[in-house]
């Protein structure tokens, strides 16, 4: 099972806060080259806490964050399609970038990202 | 300058244990120095106010040296995984000043 199965699953079923944590317990023990990965990922899930619970300028700084971060680990990491999760989040940026002002948050629109595997090691 | 933590903090308590001056404390926590315990609306000996948070962690000004004397840099920062502990622009401190400082707080007993 690859081991970044745990904190995929987590994150797909928005347990955002729980897959902070899995993913902050890999950065802790990653070595130097994959520590902005793992960091990266932490701050997306924190990003997505953040929306869900209507703090908008936490998820939208945590979400730039985590985009510079993982940007460094394109097209894909781990098994992991580091483009489509980098692609969901952008939207989402540019969507809490208009509402800053009025930090109006409607959930209808907002589409929570999910990071996507390559291949088909897992679904 | 003093450090201080955003309101992105998660609340993971990563920062608090690293810090040599005992400065973090958990969001709503009272806050001690020199014996003194001070709470939400106390302002801070040097007359810091402002930086008390009930929801995340938090840094008192009047205890964070930014690790100068202790660390090449500050440790709440260094474990951060979320990247909120950043500098205090209310509270910006010269080398010196943080050295200072940390004499200060070594005389207090922390």
């Amino acid at each position: 099972m690859n081991d970044l199965a745990e904190g995929v699953s987590l994150f797909n079923n928005s347990c955002f806060f729980e897959a902070h944590s899995f993913f902050e317990a890999k950065w802790l023990e990653a070595n130097k080259d994959e520590k902005l990965f793992f960091q990266g990922l932490v701050q997306i899930s924190v990003g997505s806490y953040h929306l869900e619970q209507n703090k908008l300028t936490g998820a939208l700084s945590q979400y730039r964050k985590g985009r510079e971060k993982l940007g460094k680990y394109t097209p894909s990491y781990n098994n992991l399609n580091i483009n489509s999760v980098l692609n969901q989040v952008e939207i989402l940026i540019s969507l809490l970038e208009k509402r800053k002002s009025s930090n109006i948050f409607s959930g209808e629109d907002i589409i929570f990202p999910k990071i996507e595997y390559i291949g088909s090691l897992q679904k | 300058m003093a450090i201080m933590i955003t309101d992105e903090c998660i609340n993971c308590g990563a920062c608090e244990p690293e810090c040599p001056n005992t400065a973090i404390y958990e969001g709503g926590a009272q806050w001690s120095l020199a014996g003194k315990t001070f709470g939400a609306d106390d302002a801070s000996p040097s007359g810091a106010a402002g930086f008390f948070a009930e929801d995340f962690f938090y840094i008192v000004p009047d205890k964070c040296t930014e690790c100068v004397g202790f660390h090449d840099e500050p440790q709440c920062a260094a474990v951060c995984p979320v990247d909120c502990c950043v500098p205090d622009p209310k509270h910006v401190e010269d080398n010196d000043a943080l050295l200072a400082k940390k004499d200060h707080l070594d005389g207090l007993g922390r």
